[in-house]
């Protein structure tokens, strides 16, 4: 039978990050959306506590802990930032950690989670293009082997986040980055993955030209861009076989997509509670609170559900990576976790954003001031219902397929390849 | 009767203490500094004053335990502050006494003492039937000040015991009235969101010819004072408390007990002080006291 | 200098603030939360803190109660550092009053001791009597230093400074000493994730109150219920018409007298 309980040290832990959330983000996190930075001794704060490359194994640096885990520390890491900056840049920093620790060689492990782990370099994904986020198949970005063994890449990438913080960190760090082998073209069948590392032993490399964008929200957390003009990376940083590029980095979108939810959930949450507090004490037409009119509390009753499955649908798909990744012995392939991935990450934001709607409407003029903040848990977790990490349509897309099946539903990737 | 000794180091303690010890047997007195006992000598049968007057633990309860044995008591009372609570326990150690704090009350039970005590952060009460012999920390304002007796008592001077500790002593720093002593206070609390603002409540307590003081946090977290009101600092049982922005968590309450008439002024009708209140008064902080003291001064005019 | 030995003894508190009471006033203990008090994590903290600066060689926990949740806060303690963990078992009926528990510290240092340095948080986060440091110490014969806000070791002297009702004391005292410690003394570190992972295997070895030479409490508890405070809670709105309002809570309180 299900046992739908959190172990005790998984509560230990989440009690643990909550404390840490408590006591040095909690404090900071409107500051962090309006001054758009956050304090990189908050990162290295963050570092020394553990709280990034949490499902590494520890022979790579790594915390030796489980997706379950990452999940409640990124949940409880946004419900002290409702503007989910610090939650989503932790949560790069440990997904795409954890995709490099499953998928790369064992020297460029060694030599870069650890540190990612103390928090001194950042590590994320490169994957969209000018002309395309949800087509991977359809990037221009190209890497040609020379003969001294080395790879030269050339292209440009967009809507990136970390670009600003990797040039801040004493070490740097860079990407989980996503590339055409040899020549364009559309196809799924030729492209490698590459740990590419801008900045890298605190030097800023050749060929690597950054670019930063001016976002509507989360503006803790850099979103920019940058063209790759005859960047050299070693082979050594090649993630995963020639040409197999693609499904690796699809695993990688699963595991990230898992902690993309949980942090909308956690800045939910907040807004749940902050609105939780308003409509029991604000008082109209004579002493009534607002909870008493049920026009009220039914849509709160609604959201609050709508806000536990998709918690629900965090967990069980964490738990579902723990017994594919994880595990001495997998229950799972990894694309079983297509489905719950793509549910998890459909309903967590779109459900985050409904939460802030009303939530805003039910404050009225008072949401509407910046006093309230709540717009910035809002717009921040709202790039993440536009998109970010897996828009929607894909993942509605992926739901569809699994479910109807691919012979009814178009199977875009079953396409004739350039 | 057999007699009960009360430690107190202060004036306004040592008459409430009188009463207990009244309703059990003979009050006697351990006290510290020449001024402590002659303000208290009339309400007590005797008083055995402590030269040393920098207060040291064990250079006070050794005597004290001296004189269990030559008074042969089995009652000994304290005050709930942080050196009654020391020395209560120093004692019930030393001469294998029971012991029980926050006491509101004792009676004489058949060969125990009934005592009635705080707990659960004064959430709670609790009941206890203990055989003697005992030590009590009698919770401030549980007991009326004592009437004084026609004679005052005898003052035996008695020398401190030895201690290995080294104690150097700062006194607390004044900004104004003391707040144990005046007869109102007003109390601020996390309600207010800058040091600034406490120039109202300053304002607000020499209207009313009072004190003011903090919580714990604005003093210990904000620095915004040296000193505040609750169970780890300043005990006060003033006419009037006035608690601005003040939610209430127990380790304040508890410091405020005493007080005749209490005022919350609070935004949130849930705040746990509105339980502690004699009037609660349900508003933003930033409207209410500025229109306080704006009537204040036209009602003294 | 033999080996500096620190026992911490910490306890397993309701968290006073979510207690709820029946209608009759009883309170509803089983299910209120229990935590390590805020003091008491200073506590372990500055004990850990001695290890690290070479000032302690061991640090020892010890907590009186071997429910789930008394191990959990070993683990706890674990998991910030201390070197080893013991659990006092007593009998469910023994009533666990403040006597009881500061002879069975005094008891479990003798017999495991001898200790220089033995810490506890100067109050307990639910029943604060902040009588128990003071027992051991007398018990013990050591000196005591209260309501530590500040501790500091050198050459075998332990100085601590403490804020009480009158003023600032910086007291000094020779080793062994009891010192109780404020919750804030310092900021307890947050276990990390691995410590936390490691502490699940530390062992807890449990001990019986029995072996220990503590007698049975004297005490015998004839109730416990909801305190009712005396106030005449009565609600003043100024949420609308502030005037009106202060101008009722002036009349109020000339009435009572106090201005």
């Amino acid at each position: 039978m299900v046992d739908f309980e959190f172990t005790e040290d998984e509560i230990r832990f989440r009690d643990s990050v909550r404390e840490f959330a408590q006591r040095y983000i909690e404090p900071k996190w409107i500051e962090i959306d309006e001054k758009g930075r956050i304090p990189v001794d908050l990162i290295k704060k963050m570092g020394d506590q553990g709280l990034f490359a949490i499902p590494v194994p520890e022979e790579y640096g790594g915390m030796g802990g489980s997706m379950v885990m990452t999940a409640l520390a990124i949940e409880e890491i946004a419900y002290h930032d409702p503007a989910v900056a610090v939650a989503v840049y932790a949560l790069l920093n440990n997904g795409w950690p954890l995709a490099l620790a499953l998928f790369g060689q064992e020297e460029a492990k060694m030599e870069i989670l650890p540190k990612v782990a103390s928090g001194d370099a950042f590590f994320g994904i490169a994957s969209t293009e000018p002309q395309g986020g949800s087509d991977v198949a359809g990037i221009k970005t190209v890497a040609k082997k020379r003969e001294d063994g080395k790879w030269v890449v050339n292209g440009e990438k967009t809507f990136i986040s970390g670009v600003r913080e990797l040039q801040e960190l004493p070490e740097g760090g860079g990407f989980f980055l996503v590339s055409k082998t040899e020549k364009t073209g559309w196809s799924h069948k030729r492209i490698t993955t590459f740990a590419l590392l801008p900045k890298w032993n605190g030097k800023l490399r050749e060929g690597w030209k950054p670019t930063l964008y001016d976002d509507i929200g989360r503006h803790g957390l850099s979103t920019g861009g940058f063209t790759l003009e005859n960047f050299e990376i070693d082979d050594k940083y090649r993630i995963g076989d020639v040409n197999k590029g693609f499904y690796l980095v699809l695993q990688g979108f699963n595991i990230a997509r898992i902690l993309v939810a949980a942090a909308t959930i956690g800045s939910g949450r907040w807004a749940l509670d902050k609105a939780k507090e308003w409509l029991r004490t604000r008082k109209l037409f004579k002493g009534r609170p607002i909870a008493s009119f049920e026009g009220v509390s039914f849509r709160y009753a609604e959201l609050y559900t709508m806000l536990e499955a998709a918690r629900y649908f965090v967990y069980k798909a964490a738990w579902m990576a723990d017994n594919t990744y994880l595990t001495k012995s997998p229950r799972f392939k990894p694309q079983d976790l297509n489905l719950p991935v793509a549910m998890a990450k459909m309903l967590g934001p779109t459900t985050t954003t409904e939460i802030y709607t009303e939530v805003l409407k039910w404050f009225g003029a008072y949401g509407y001031t910046k006093e309230c903040a709540a717009h910035r848990g809002w717009l921040g977790t709202f790039s993440y219902t536009i998109g970010a990490e897996g828009a929607q349509n894909i993942m509605k897309y992926i739901i569809a397929r699994d479910t109807l099946g691919s012979d009814a539903v178009r199977n875009v990737w079953a396409e004739e390849e350039d | 009767m057999a007699s009960v000794i009360v430690y107190a180091d202060e004036a306004s303690t040592g008459r409430q203490l009188a009463s207990a010890a009244k309703s059990l047997g003979d009050p006697v007195l351990v006290t510290l500094g020449e001024d402590n006992a002659d303000a208290l000598s009339r309400y007590y049968k005797r008083v055995y004053l402590l030269e040393d007057s920098i207060f040291d633990p064990l250079k006070t309860y050794k005597p004290i335990m001296d004189v269990i044995d030559k008074e042969s008591t089995s009652i000994v009372l304290s005050p709930c502050s942080n050196k009654g609570r020391m020395i209560a326990g120093l004692i019930a150690g030393g001469k294998n006494f029971n012991v029980a704090t926050d006491v509101m009350k004792l009676e004489h039970g058949d060969e125990k003492i009934l005592v009635t005590k705080l707990t659960f952060g004064g959430n709670a009460y609790a009941k206890l039937s203990m055989t003697k012999p005992l030590v009590a920390c009698i919770a401030s304002g549980s007991y009326k000040e004592s009437e004084p007796f026609p004679e005052p008592g005898e003052i035996i001077r008695i020398s401190p015991g030895d201690s290995s500790l080294s104690v150097k002593f700062t006194p607390r720093r004044l900004e104004g009235a003391d707040p144990t002593k005046a007869e109102v206070v007003v109390g601020a609390g996390r309600g207010l969101k800058k040091k600034e603002d406490l120039e109202m409540i300053k304002e607000l307590a020499s209207l009313l010819g009072g004190a003011w003081s903090v919580t714990r946090p604005l003093a210990a977290d904000y620095g915004w004072a040296d000193s505040w009101i609750g169970i780890s600092g300043l005990i006060i049982s003033p006419k009037l408390y006035i608690a601005i922005g003040i939610s209430g968590q127990p380790h304040h309450t508890m410091g405020v007990r005493g007080s005749k008439v209490i005022v919350a002024i609070n935004n949130d009708e849930s705040a746990p002080i509105f339980e502690e209140a004699d009037y609660g008064v349900v508003g933003d902080l930033y409207n209410i006291v500025p229109v306080l003291i704006e009537k204040l001064k036209q009602r003294k005019k | 200098m033999g080996m500096t030995r620190v026992l911490v003894s910490i306890k397993l508190t309701y968290d006073v603030n979510q207690l709820k009471f029946e209608k009759d006033g009883t309170p509803i203990l089983d299910a209120c939360p229990r935590v390590m008090g805020e003091a008491d994590k200073c506590a372990i903290e500055e004990a850990v803190k001695l290890k690290e600066s070479g000032k302690a060689e061991e640090v020892v926990a010890l907590t009186i109660g071997s429910t789930k949740e008394h191990q959990r806060i070993l683990r706890d303690a674990y998991a910030m550092g201390v070197d080893k963990a013991y659990m006092v078992r007593l009998d469910s009926d023994d009533m666990a009053t403040a006597t009881t528990i500061a002879k069975i510290i005094a008891s479990f240092a003798e017999k495991t001791g001898p200790y220089d340095i033995i810490l506890l948080g100067s109050g307990a986060s639910d029943t604060h009597s902040s009588v128990v440091g003071p027992m051991v110490a007398s018990l013990l014969g050591y000196n005591l230093l209260a309501n530590a806000d500040r501790i500091e070791v050198k050459d075998s002297l332990v100085s601590i400074t403490s804020t009480l009702e009158d003023g600032q004391y910086v007291v000094e005292s020779p080793l062994p000493v009891v010192v109780t410690v404020t919750s804030e003394a310092n900021q307890p570190r947050i276990p990390t994730i691995r410590d936390i992972l490691r502490s699940k295997k530390k062992p807890i070895e449990e001990i019986e109150a029995a072996d220990l030479e503590a007698d049975l409490s004297r005490i015998e508890l004839v109730e416990i219920k909801k305190f009712e405070v005396p106030r005449k809670r009565i609600k003043i709105d100024a949420t609308s018409n502030v005037g009106e309002a202060v101008d009722k809570l002036i009349k109020e309180l000339e009435n009572e007298g106090v201005i």
